[in-house]
């Protein structure tokens, strides 16, 4: 399943190096102006027909990052390489051309519609644009409905508002593969659907997988999703990369403080095996102005001295999967943090 | 932790009662509740023929997807549906009084004082023009005719009670000056003013990241056990409700269709539709496996089939299911509509 790890040397059909975006606030009368860091210098590839999960909570800079990866946005350092080339880069691939081999789907599925267009039409509008002959895209588009399991006979000529939110997000989904792309970006694609639903569009989305021979990004702060999804995942916090690694080294051995705490955060499913304490207090701080060094370390049990001096890079452990990175100072030898000797052998922390 | 209310001697009655004690008077009584919106669309139902018992001091939990009738259930007891839309049948009989068809007077003085109301987005509780500490207090005055002074100190025990720092200069601070989880705390203290009987909650952490949900959570069990509240808990994530219920209660299209001990609902589903909710929640699914999704969609709440609404989706439907709505009938600890379980062929536990 994994073709990152069995094939290491392989290229990467995506690359994000030192992506970076930080959006200015208002400037206040006096004093220097604010900047929200929304991400701040991160890097990850990701791999030809993998998924790559992205999770973290609200403003760490998860859907930034799906806007960059997409040139929604345009980064202000840092560059985005699809298949060997660099985006929107003198000798690279243009935008334009980006959107044809990658495309996103959003959580909010009406939104995502524009509401005067048959579903068929919505479809077929992107092709039409990029220069296929209006018949061609709007059968690829009623063929494509079909691929979704939408009766193209019933829903091809309605409106987005005559649907549910399952039945747009097939739309959205259907839409996003009328391009033939190699890539999609899910962002918090099946978030807002019920429980029955969002299982039935999971399911939908593995099988275009290997239908399309698809690779995905998979956004989402629901870590139940995640893990049944992702290939790898990665976890942000406050626009940073704290760990990433394939995804049973991630929930089965997190490293990271602020990942085990995100995994001991979810509820036990079983009133026979109740949550006693929360992993952490208060909430998220906020991502104008973040913390000195490291940005978990106000939250953090683990916290030392060095952690607000220097910002931890992103360290493997030795004897260990080299591709299961944590961005702590436990775990570099070159920190010299207090307590590094508690972590040696990736053995689970408590606080 | 000290609670700022004085010593009840009733309340350890409360406290120590154990499920289905058959002496212990039902705080809450609905039976056979029915309500009905009228809209341009038709007439939309709700709420359909609903009947339980909240004992006082236990959490039940009504676990539904969108559309299901659970907030509406809670916001008739609640009796805060707009008047002029909505039919309202059946009884809510609450400490001896039917509040279905309660002068408005009179509901208002009984809810704040004795029942409460917390909702996921804390802003529909607060006001954003005056500050957290003068609105508790306001909600004492108004309730317990004591004075402003006294009515600030309770503000302030309050405020501490639910574990917000530095309660003292939170006191002065506008809800827009919090963040998402001190505000939903503020919310919590608020409800609880006038120390009410019955807590409704209305998914009060769906919006909340998982860090800060969980937090909520626990902070809602402690103050349940600890002031002895009754508290109804509506929410669609099966996880939440394991952490919070004694008992749960499924709801589809505007019915019960399965009641019990929060364990044995969730361990031992006894209707198909809570045990197909609960085979498409991710959690603990084989990463990549095919889901088992519900087929379809639910009902359309202004066309209710005849019978059992969830027979069009029901693999084990039969043709006495189209037929005739089911009753409730008891199994074991839980109690269960549905045909197939009642019509002496017991499909048994499922899921």
């Amino acid at each position: 399943m994994s073709t990152a790890i069995d094939q290491p040397r392989q290229r990467p059909l995506l690359v994000a190096n030192d992506l970076r975006k930080h959006f200015p606030l208002k400037g206040k009368l006096f004093g220097k102006k604010s900047v929200v860091q929304a991400v701040d210098d991160i890097s990850f590839e990701v791999h030809k027909g993998e998924t790559l999960g992205i999770v973290g909570e609200s403003g760490c800079g998860k859907s930034t990052t799906a806007r960059l990866l997409l040139h929604l946005i345009p980064p202000d350092a840092g560059e985005v390489v699809f298949d060997g080339k660099a985006v929107a880069k003198p000798d690279g691939i243009t935008p334009n051309a980006l959107y044809r081999q990658m495309q996103m789907v959003f959580q909010d599925s009406y939104a995502s519609l524009n509401p005067r267009l048959s579903i068929a039409q919505s479809i077929a509008f992107g092709p039409i644009v990029q220069g296929v002959p209006r018949k061609e895209a709007l059968d690829r588009a009623v063929s494509l409905l079909e691929r979704v399991g939408l009766a193209p006979s019933i829903y091809a000529n309605r409106y987005p508002h005559e649907l549910s939110g399952g039945q747009r997000q097939r739309v959205n989904i259907s839409r996003a593969l009328a391009f033939e792309p190699k890539l999609l970006v899910l962002d918090e694609a099946v978030s807002a659907l019920d429980k029955s639903v969002e299982a039935q569009v999971l399911n939908l989305l593995g099988e275009i997988k290997s239908a399309f021979d698809l690779t995905y990004v998979f956004i989402s702060h629901d870590l139940s999703v995640v893990r049944y999804i992702s290939d790898r995942v990665m976890v942000m916090y406050l626009g940073k990369v704290v760990e990433i690694g394939p995804v049973d080294a991630i929930y089965r051995a997190p490293r990271h403080p602020y990942t085990q705490a995100l995994l001991a955060a979810m509820p036990s499913m079983s009133p026979r095996r109740r949550t006693e304490k929360a992993p952490l207090s208060g909430d998220p701080p906020n991502p104008i102005d973040p913390p000195s060094g490291c940005r978990f370390r106000t939250r953090c049990p683990f916290a030392a001295p060095v952690c607000a001096e220097k910002p931890p890079r992103l360290v493997t452990q030795a004897g260990e999967d080299p591709s299961h990175r944590a961005a702590c100072h436990l775990y570099d030898p070159v920190a010299a943090h207090p307590r590094a000797q508690e972590v040696r052998h990736a053995q689970p922390l408590s606080a | 932790m000290l609670s700022p209310f004085p010593p009840d001697p009733a309340e350890d009655l409360n406290t120590t009662t154990s499920h289905g004690t058959a002496n212990t008077a039902p705080l809450v009584s609905v039976r056979d509740l029915h309500v009905r919106f009228a809209t341009r669309a038709g007439s939309i139902a709700a709420v359909n023929g609903v009947s339980f018992d909240v004992l006082p001091g236990r959490v039940l939990s009504i676990l539904g997807e969108s559309g299901s009738g659970k907030s509406v259930t809670m916001r008739a007891i609640a009796g805060i549906l707009p008047k002029r839309t909505t039919t309202i049948e059946g009884s809510i009989g609450f400490g001896g009084t039917n509040l279905v068809g309660l002068p408005e007077s009179q509901m208002r003085s009984i809810r704040g004082a004795q029942i409460a109301m917390i909702f996921q987005e804390p802003m529909t509780a607060l006001d954003p023009v005056f500050t957290v500490g003068s609105q508790i207090a306001e909600s004492v005055v108004r309730h317990e005719g004591i004075s402003w002074t006294e009515a600030r100190r309770r503000a302030l025990d309050l405020l501490e009670l639910v574990q917000i720092p530095s309660a003292a200069r939170r006191m002065k601070a506008y809800p827009h000056e919090m963040s998402g989880g001190m505000r939903q705390r503020a919310m919590i203290a608020l409800a609880l003013a006038c120390k009410p009987d019955l807590l409704l909650a209305d998914e009060p952490t769906t919006a909340l990241d998982v860090t800060v949900q969980i937090q909520i959570v626990l902070l809602l069990r402690e103050l349940q056990r600890e002031l002895g509240m009754a508290v109804m808990f509506v929410t669609h994530d099966v996880g939440v409700a394991a952490e919070i219920a004694d008992e749960l209660a499924v709801m589809y299209a505007g019915r019960f269709v399965e009641h019990g001990p929060a364990v044995d609902v969730i361990e031992k589903p006894l209707h198909p539709y809570t045990a197909g909710l609960l085979a498409s929640t991710v959690h603990g699914a084989e990463r990549g496996a095919v889901l088992q999704p519900i087929p379809g969609m639910p009902p359309d709440l202004t066309r209710m089939p005849p019978g059992c609404a969830f027979a069009p989706r029901c693999p084990y439907a039969v043709e006495a299911c189209r037929a005739a709505v089911p009753q409730s009938v008891a199994m074991d600890t839980q109690t269960v509509a549905c045909h197939r379980q009642a019509d002496g062929s017991p499909l048994g536990p499922l899921g």
